[in-house]
């Protein structure tokens, strides 16, 4: 092995390099969801976050607090239809972190969206009423943003030439 | 510039290609590969033995609705060999 590696130039290695760089950008495309499904999530997640915000002014059976779970249960049906998408297409993604760096990203990433879940619920409680607007509008971009940009987030952080 | 991580068999082009793509799934199937990866049967057959004689995938072939599709997906030797050939490459550009 030693001599093979000698004999590779810089070049190659580049070159290996690039290649990989390439199948990682054609993962995300392949698994890259369909636009209008990604949206009607993002805007299912968005809804339950600005309904779960004044869920806790107007009570729990209020209409607010119907929006918060019929929101969730869209964004979870709409999840599962988009991998269920993928599965007839002939690819399944990973759901569970391998390594310490998933782990920790996917706890990361879990808990800013909850953040902005219970900060819109605890702020607007404290008395700051649009809480729940932006909290909701950040939620929704940001599902948006993951899934159309980066479809494979965490998942594809530790296999590609940007790893460890 | 001595290093037991570069992996010759995955080296090879189309078997880098392969891995790489593999790496960030769970599992593939035969023909999203092919499609993918832009290879024919017979090119991506060859390479996806080797990399299953070296142990580094799984080709598992299950019934779905009448028809049989072969899943592949990198074993944990092949995703443990991967990462490191791709950190020994990175290492000799270093």
């Amino acid at each position: 092995m030693t001599q093979q590696q000698s004999n590779l130039s810089k070049q190659e290695v580049e070159a290996s390099l690039r290649t990989i760089d390439a199948s990682q950008k054609e993962v995300n495309r392949a698994i890259k969801p369909d636009r209008k499904l990604t949206l009607a999530a993002s805007i299912g997640y968005g809804a339950s976050v600005f309904g779960f915000g004044f869920a806790g002014k107007f009570g729990i059976t209020s209409p607010s607090a119907l929006l918060a779970l019929v929101g969730f249960c869209v964004f979870i049906c709409l999840t599962g239809i988009i991998w269920n998408r993928q599965k007839q297409k002939g690819i399944k993604q990973r759901q569970l972190p391998r390594t310490l760096k998933e782990t920790g990203l996917m706890i990361l990433f879990s808990s800013s969206f909850g953040a902005l879940y219970l900060g819109g619920f605890f702020l607007n409680e404290a008395g700051w009423g649009l809480a729940p607007y932006f909290c909701s509008i950040a939620a929704a971009v940001g599902i948006f943003v993951w899934m159309d940009r980066y479809p494979n987030f965490p998942f594809g952080t530790s296999t590609g030439t940007d790893e460890q | 510039m001595a290093g037991s991580r570069f992996n010759a068999t995955i080296h090879a082009p189309n078997r880098l290609q392969i891995c790489a793509f593999l790496a960030p799934l769970k599992e593939v199937e035969f023909k999203a590969l092919k499609a993918h990866l832009a290879l024919s049967d017979s090119a991506l057959s060859k390479h996806l033995k080797t990399l299953e004689d070296s142990g580094y995938i799984f080709l598992d072939k299950r019934n779905t609705e009448g028809r049989s599709r072969t899943w592949i997906g990198l074993t944990s030797q092949g995703r443990t060999a991967y990462v490191e050939h791709v950190a020994e490459l990175k290492s000799l550009i270093a």
